[in-house]
């Protein structure tokens, strides 16, 4: 057998040897399904991460403040070298 | 618009626009799983591939248009997985163990040279079969064979080389024997 039939007798073969079925609209669907659920948590993590960035940006100035802010131990140490008896 | 640019576009704020790549091969990836797996394990692993090709598309090299190559590649991953899975009784099994190919050969018909061939398959090692069947059945060319499985394509030219010239002796010997019958 030449080279040629013998590479068009295997591509055959596996032709026959490889048929499948197209898949049912439902099995593909229920597959759509799974990344949709994929999909939809990166959009719901992209929504919240501004957000989650907004609430750090509008929790920076307490922050700030906070730490303008004398606590109350610094507050008491000042007290005590403010006095005259110290 | 290329398979390339939708997952760009996926990566840059329209994650949805990765179905439509999906959509686009749905058919043929769950064929592959099929071919490979039959059918029950087909719906129940399509799904799977499409989660992990979603998570994955971060690495893809958004400059190939067409995602085929890239999608049998994690078809061909999820496949080992699940056949790991099935064999997870023995802690080591070897390559050839995991890819349960009888189930692919209690699916066909009995035509003499069909058995042949498949009995062919079944003997060649699983690196030259994939190639083999990645250009065979999913008609991809031994380039993006190269890429579904991360290997050179000068690799992949030559498991294919080999896949085939084993196959072509099989069918030689047959082609004489039933000579001999004659």
């Amino acid at each position: 057998m030449n080279p040629d039939r013998q590479n068009s007798g295997i591509a055959n073969a596996l032709a026959a040897v490889g048929q499948a079925n197209p898949p049912s609209s439902e099995v593909l669907e229920n597959a759509r399904e799974l990344l949709w659920s994929a999909v939809a948590e990166e959009m719901l993590a992209s929504v919240d991460a501004p957000m989650s960035s907004e609430e750090h940006k509008a929790d920076q100035p307490q922050r700030a403040d906070r730490k303008r802010r004398p606590n109350n131990s610094q507050q008491a140490q000042h007290r005590r070298n403010a006095s005259p008896g110290a | 618009m290329t398979d390339g640019l939708l997952i760009a576009q996926s990566l840059r704020g329209t994650p949805e626009a990765f179905v439509e790549v999906v959509r686009r091969h749905e058919v043929a990836i769950h064929a592959y799983l099929v071919r490979r797996a039959g059918h029950q394990a087909a719906d129940d692993l399509l799904g799977e591939v499409w989660v992990r090709a979603f998570g994955a598309r971060h690495g893809y090299v958004t400059s190939h248009e067409d995602a085929r190559p890239w999608l049998y590649g994690i078809a061909r991953n999820v496949l080992r997985a699940h056949w790991r899975t099935g064999q997870n009784r023995d802690p080591a099994p070897p390559e050839e163990a995991l890819d349960p190919w009888d189930d692919v050969t209690d699916r066909l018909d009995s035509a003499v040279r069909v058995r042949a061939v498949i009995s062919a398959l079944h003997e060649l090692p699983s690196s030259e079969r994939d190639v083999l069947l990645l250009v065979a059945w999913e008609q991809l060319t031994p380039a993006e064979a190269a890429l579904a499985l991360s290997i050179p394509p000068g690799t992949a030219r030559s498991r294919l080389h080999r896949a085939r010239a084993s196959l072509r002796q099989l069918l030689a010997e047959l082609a004489d024997e039933t000579e001999v019958r004659k």
